[in-house]
């Protein structure tokens, strides 16, 4: 079930805040019911593979459980690798198997059958939950959950599920238990549920008509349609992703429960490193935690050992967005851009001179990284580029002209909520009565206009398959 | 936002998702009742959101409000779920799908078969090109190709090529020097009423000529008709689209003759058969298509004779010796066949996407002195054209 769908608007969500609310000063039973409802959720759109969660509820559960009970022996160790290899199984048989295979079978081996295996929407997110959970018990930074429908809800909340944020056990292990749902939160999530509702369907969607034209066209763009395209992809994907975990922040707080911020106005920063400091955050800080940290970090004795984490680390982030090269080609795009960073002695930050230059650089490769995630293959890259950098298509096209007119107020809007004008002038103007009730309408027109293209079915693409 | 404007806005979000919801569900209600008795999870699973996405609570009323949106956000093209469902606004104001490049070869092909296949009846066929909406690409957005009255001219020019009797209405109106604009709804893709009368006479003109009939050239003065208009009142089929907020209403004008007229109409559809007689006014107007200001279901061009029945009759009484004409027909023809009836004795409507038999032994049977064959651009179907079945 998608967050924007008639049926999660109007009846899914009423219902499970009506039971939630009924059941209000029984947390155990809230939990039990919202637990079901997310499984409800999930299985909606996936009914066979809210097994394989389920599955892993379970499996993560039980290692949690003897982790635990087994914390000072070796045993704790191996059964921490052994559930690391489960969760990854679980994500490679799904997901990476059909792509291994067949490069495999390009390599050679001819015969090999390939078995066609769906994925099941949001493996990434949940497994990197479940994992999350396990390796925070194992290392004491946070208690055993006995209850398996505790670790059921912290592992399937449905406001996370598709989408992220990555939640962190750490973050909500005790809300679980202890939280405190007050109108203030609930109001606060409904501003924040409908926001990333009209970023989702006003922006993401609109802009998604043009990139999917522009990718459609790949080989036959103009010049400037090509950047066109490019630069709506640039703005899909980051109104799409942000609008989705503005969403799910949102959802939490109506119902008590307070996730960290996923985005933080990426389109602003002045370098690669700045920018996965503000894009995607609850994924960077996982990989940071999980696997750079454990890897040795930055704190190693050699610059080569520092150069190879931050490769590891980007070729699991580049990965974990999909089995397709192009998303092993944008890892390793920002693993070189982000050494070149670290150690070419340029002073990428803010506060330093040449701050356009540096902008331009950034948002130049940040662009040309979406093309390359964008595109269905590697070889789809390269011929897009071929439009981006040449006229042989010519510079201007019928297509750039249709779109480029139709398009401009949604660019317009998208580049000023790219940036933190829109909450600098909320926060100059939070107390001013004026100010909050015209904010009042323009959210509840923002929930109208958005939900009237929900009710219309406009387009409305779902770009997380990959994740 | 001060604290007290964001409850207030956390109030209104849950009473209209909570008013929204139960009153959708009560809508599927009888969906729901027989989804449960279903045993395929993803049947049902369609179903009940099929059921909720068309039930939901005043829907048009959404619709509207999406319309609104497009026109805030300055959209001259407001996409549909597939390119057939786009919406262009026009340099003139009006709205409009848009319609692709066809290869009229074919169509022209049966055309021409049909001709033949009628002269050996002894019977003549004249085809009416009909005007699409869309003049020229000067009348699309920048960098946009409109293809109806291209393929229009294509099919024109073969049907020349191969002698067949064909009237263009669109160089009748660059001839009288008309405004091509003003002679098309703004938010339906249908002519007025008040061109089908212009374009009538020119059509009955020719065949009169053709077929040595005398044609009263006074039914097509339309200062012979008294005029009912119902102003802001016409949400037409592309306006359905985009709601009242994008573009507006159209006014629509019902014509009643000022001349005594007697008919009797009988037109069959998959709904039944509606028979109806009299005056031209209580005849030709299936006036519940009239009812409904801003209607999303009826369409009030279609007033004008009615729903779109497979086969019609039309019988003058008053003028049992004139023409008797078979017209193979498009939507266009709701606002012809009233006024060609005037100066023929009996009409007969085809409209091939719905009548299932073959016209050929319909004219053996009916023996009509001209068969019509008048399609505008949008017709251009496989099943308009297929007179062969």
């Amino acid at each position: 079930m998608l967050f924007s769908s008639t049926i999660f608007i109007f009846i899914f969500l009423p219902t499970v805040l009506l039971v939630n609310f009924a059941l209000r000063g029984h947390r155990d039973a809230q939990n039990v019911f919202l637990c079901f409802a997310s499984l409800f959720f999930y299985a909606w759109g996936e009914p066979k593979f809210v097994l394989v969660m389920m599955l892993s509820i379970l499996v993560n559960w039980g290692f949690g459980y003897i982790i635990d009970k087994h914390r000072e022996e070796r045993t704790a160790k191996l059964l921490l690798v052994l559930d690391i290899v489960f969760n990854l199984s679980i994500i490679f048989v799904f997901k990476y198997l059909m792509f291994t295979l067949e490069n495999i079978k390009m390599l050679g081996a001819k015969n090999l059958v390939i078995p066609e295996i769906a994925l099941p929407i949001g493996i990434s997110f949940f497994t990197f939950q479940a994992l999350s959970y396990v390796i925070d018990v194992y290392r004491g930074d946070a208690g055993v959950q006995k209850s398996l429908i505790n670790v059921a809800l912290y592992i399937s909340l449905f406001p996370q599920l598709i989408a992220g944020p990555i939640v962190r056990y750490t973050t909500v292990a005790d809300q679980i238990k202890n939280r405190v749902e007050t109108f203030d939160d609930f109001s606060q999530g409904v501003v924040r549920f409908i926001f990333g509702l009209g970023k989702k369907i006003i922006i993401a969607n609109n802009m998604a008509l043009l990139a999917d034209y522009a990718f459609s066209t790949v080989g036959d763009n103009s010049l400037l349609l090509a950047w066109l395209g490019a630069l709506a992809y640039t703005f899909q994907i980051y109104f799409d992703f942000s609008g989705y975990s503005d969403m799910a922040i949102g959802l939490g707080l109506m119902f008590g429960f307070h996730f960290l911020e996923n985005f933080n106005y990426p389109y602003i920063s002045t370098s690669i490193t700045e920018f996965w400091r503000r894009w995607h955050i609850s994924m960077g800080t996982w990989f940071r935690d999980y696997v750079y940290i454990p890897l040795g970090g930055n704190r190693t004795k050699t610059k080569g050992r520092h150069v190879f984490n931050m490769f590891v680390v980007w070729l699991c982030t580049g990965i974990w967005h999909g089995a397709n090269w192009t998303f092993v080609l944008w890892g390793l795009m920002y693993f070189v851009l982000l050494v070149f960073e670290k150690y070419s002695g340029i002073n990428f930050k803010k506060d330093g001179k040449c701050k356009s230059i540096k902008y331009v650089y950034t948002m130049f490769f940040v662009i040309c990284g979406w093309v390359v995630f964008r595109a269905t293959s590697l070889s789809e890259a390269v011929v897009y580029f071929g439009d981006m950098f040449s006229c042989k298509n010519g510079l201007i096209s019928d297509g750039f002209l249709e779109y480029g007119r139709q398009f401009i107020t949604y660019f317009a809007v998208a580049i000023v909520c790219s940036t933190p004008i829109l909450p600098k002038l909320k926060e100059r103007y939070k107390d001013n009565v004026l100010c909050s009730g015209l904010m009042v309408v323009v959210l509840v027109a923002i929930a109208i206009f958005s939900i009237s293209c929900i009710v219309k079915s406009s387009y409305n693409p779902f770009i997380y398959f990959n994740f | 936002m001060t604290v007290k404007s964001k409850r207030i806005l956390a109030i209104i979000f849950v009473a209209m998702i909570f008013i929204v919801g139960i009153t959708t569900v009560w809508n599927c209600r009888h969906t729901i009742s027989g989804i449960v008795k279903e045993s395929s999870y993803l049947h049902c699973k369609s179903e009940l959101e099929d059921s909720i996405d068309k039930n939901i609570f005043q829907k048009n009323q959404w619709i509207n409000v999406n319309g609104l949106l497009h026109r805030i956000m300055c959209e001259t093209i407001v996409r549909g779920s597939g390119s057939e469902y786009d919406v262009y606004k026009l340099s003139n104001g009006q709205i409009m799908y848009n319609l692709d490049e066809r290869d009229m070869r074919d169509y022209a092909g049966q055309l021409v078969k049909l001709d033949n296949e009628l002269n050996k009846l002894g019977i003549g066929l004249t085809y009416v090109q009909l005007p699409n909406k869309i003049k020229d690409d000067s009348y699309m957005p920048p960098g946009t190709k409109t293809y109806g009255n291209i393929n229009a001219d294509n099919l024109v020019a073969l049907l020349r090529e191969e002698s067949v009797d064909t009237i263009d209405i669109r160089e009748e109106i660059e001839k009288a020097g008309l405004d091509w604009s003003s002679l098309f709804f703004k938010t339906d893709h249908h002519w007025l009423p008040t061109t089908g009368l212009w374009a009538s006479g020119i059509i009955m003109e020719h065949l009169g000529d053709r077929y040595n009939y005398p044609i009263n050239k006074s039914y097509y003065d339309y200062e012979n008709y008294d005029s009912e208009v119902h102003e802001n009142w016409m949400l037409g089929a592309v306006g359905r689209r985009v709601g009242v907020l994008y573009d507006g209403l159209d006014d629509i004008e019902i014509l009643n003759p000022k001349f005594q007229t007697d008919f009797d109409l009988v037109g069959i559809s998959d709904a039944g058969t509606d028979h109806r007689a009299g005056s031209f006014y209580d005849s030709m107007y299936l006036w519940d298509n009239l009812k409904n200001r801003a209607d999303f279901v009826n369409n009030s061009y279609s007033t004008y004779i009615g729903k779109e029945y497979s086969i019609a009759t039309v019988e003058n009484k008053l003028n049992k010796n004139g023409m008797k004409i078979l017209l193979i027909r498009d939507s266009f023809s709701c606002a012809i066949t009233p006024f060609i009836s005037l100066n023929a004795s009996s009409t007969k409507n085809i409209d091939l996407r719905r009548y299932k038999k073959n016209i050929l032994k319909l004219c053996k049977e009916y023996q009509p002195d001209a068969v019509v064959v008048a399609y505008n651009p949008s017709a251009f179907s496989k099943k308009q054209f297929d007179f062969f079945k």
